[in-house]
């Protein structure tokens, strides 16, 4: 599988903590949320095969805060890929929206809005996706409790 | 709403007046295949916009991992994309293994291409006669379903079910091929091998369905990627990405067989891609079959299944495109997360941009040759 051009890229990404071998291409590390546009327009413009298609994003829920992970590859090569991941509090869920940049980012940040409640600033149309309008709670929250889950035994 | 509309906005002189109209197309519509509902604004025979609304089959997948080990899923993910669920229990073991570092014998891999591709094209058949049905051509339907069932028949031989298999083992399969299924499955390779040109002849020599695919639903590669856009929608517009060539898992590297890629990137190329791939699943059966090795057919797994904690995100080729799991385990016996990747989500993502500006009737023709499936969105 060809590398990355590990320091060219540190070198653009100049705020971020780069790890090599994660488990999808080395991990970006971004210190705030509010980085991410800037990052992936660098990442794009990448000079060797542009990193430019946000394959999957999503969210997960670290208790005392978020982390949003997204996993980019690039359209030219299929083996050069990264995992970017940024933090997101708990008390004010917001990051902005990725959707300038990747069209498939506009239905991924809908449903990490719809599940885990963070809100993108700048998204175009912000509604939930999979569950219903009048739906209470953000499911995949660590925290979320209905009177419809069901405690399996033994748990 | 979305900038189609603002595009496609025709001016009309005062005295004659019209305006758009707002109609729903499903959830209960025979071109949505499952519970979609696609909201159209249109302008007479034109839409102006559509905006597809889903979530009616919502299950939870992601939340009810969470709540259980790791081996009691599996069987979970066939009602994903039930029409080639393989492909899923696929990725989900592979992400178990990729977390746990179990390396799965040779012959559980050789078993594994060989029902997955068996699953491809029962999946391409079902997507191809509903597809020749959605444009008026009801015959296409009679011959795949028939040459599926005999696909469905091998499964139900192997493990016991039709569609929802529960086959694949984290590490393995489940069980060692019962007698008569390397014969069967032979039989069915050889009868299936005038097929598609059969097909083809039905369809892609019929004037009526040439009329209504060519140069409908254009994809540029571009959009493509924008999109996230995989599998023979991709390949459609010429990019040659299929994950069993171009990042080979498994034992794919020791078969021979083509990538299809047609460049027009409208609903006939769509159409190509499939059929052809067909085939190519068709001769990498036959190969497996030819070099089936003898051996174990599930790894050395402890009883309470435990990966170190860590994360892996791993994807296969499914038959819509890159099917993927990405799984974070805190060490204990459950995923602390479970995230699924699917095609069809992203697929359906381009569907405002393609479904801006075209008549009603191509509607069909273009979610036809997506070839999406609703659980796999929902999830």
């Amino acid at each position: 599988m060809p590398d990355l051009n590990l320091s060219a890229l540190q070198k653009a990404l100049s705020s971020a903590a780069l790890e090599p071998g994660g488990a999808f291409g080395p991990v970006v590390r971004l210190p705030l949320a509010s980085d991410l546009p800037a990052t992936c327009q660098q990442l794009r413009s990448q000079p060797e095969p542009g990193i430019d298609v946000l394959e999957d994003y999503t969210a997960l829920d670290l208790g005392e805060g978020f982390e949003l992970v997204l996993h980019l590859v690039s359209s030219a090569d299929v083996t050069r890929r990264l995992t970017v991941k940024a933090p997101v509090s708990r008390q004010t869920p917001e990051a902005p929206s990725l959707v300038a940049c990747y069209g498939s980012a506009e239905w991924y940040e809908r449903e990490i809005f719809d599940m885990f409640g963070i809100r993108f600033t700048g998204h175009p149309d912000l509604r939930r996706i999979l569950l219903p309008e009048d739906w209470e709670g953000y499911p995949l929250r660590k925290d979320y409790s209905d009177d419809k889950l069901l405690k399996r035994p033994g748990n | 709403m979305s900038k189609a509309e603002t595009l496609q906005t025709i001016e009309y002189p005062p005295a004659l007046q019209t305006e758009t109209l707002t109609l729903n197309m499903g959830p209960q519509h025979p071109s949505t295949h499952g519970a979609l509902r696609i909201i159209l604004r249109l302008d007479g025979e034109r839409v102006v916009s559509a905006q597809p609304d889903f979530g009616y089959v919502h299950r939870g997948f992601e939340k009810m991992a969470e709540a259980m080990t790791y081996p009691q899923y599996v069987y979970l993910t066939d009602r994903l994309d039930y029409l080639s669920a393989l492909f899923n229990e696929w990725s989900y073991c592979l992400a178990c293994e990729t977390l746990a570092g179990l390396k799965v014998p040779r012959r559980a891999e050789y078993l594994r291409v060989i029902t997955g591709e068996l699953c491809r094209i029962s999946s391409h058949l079902v997507w191809l006669g509903s597809m020749g049905m959605d444009l008026g051509a009801f015959t296409p339907l009679t011959y795949t379903f028939r040459d599926r069932e005999m696909i469905l028949e091998i499964f139900d031989r192997l493990c016991g079910q039709r569609m929802t298999f529960n086959y694949l083992r984290i590490g393995g399969v489940a069980r060692d091929l019962p007698a008569g299924f390397t014969e069967q499955t032979r039989a069915f390779l050889k009868y299936f091998e005038r097929m598609p040109d059969l097909y083809d002849q039905l369809l892609s020599e019929n004037a009526i369905f040439l009329g209504r695919v060519r140069g409908i639903g254009r994809l540029s590669p571009e959009t493509a990627h924008h999109h996230a856009v995989t599998g023979p929608n991709l390949r459609g517009s010429g990019v040659p990405l299929d994950l069993r060539k171009s990042e080979p898992y498994s034992v794919y590297p020791e078969f021979e067989f083509k990538v299809c890629i047609e460049t027009e990137g409208d609903a006939l190329a769509r159409y190509r891609v499939r059929v052809e791939e067909m085939r190519q699943s068709a001769r990498i059966i036959a190969q497996a079959l030819d070099n089936l090795p003898a051996g174990e057919i599930t790894a050395k797994v402890s009883r309470v299944f435990r990966p170190p904690a860590g994360e892996a995100y791993v994807r296969v080729e499914s038959s819509r495109g890159i099917q993927g799991f990405y799984l974070v385990s805190d060490g204990s016996v459950k995923p602390a997360r479970c995230r699924i990747r699917v095609p069809s989500f992203a697929n359906l993502s381009l569907l405002p941009k393609l479904l801006a500006g075209v008549k009603i009737a191509d509607i069909v023709a273009i979610l036809g040759s997506i070839d999406f499936i609703v659980p796999e969105i929902d999830r």
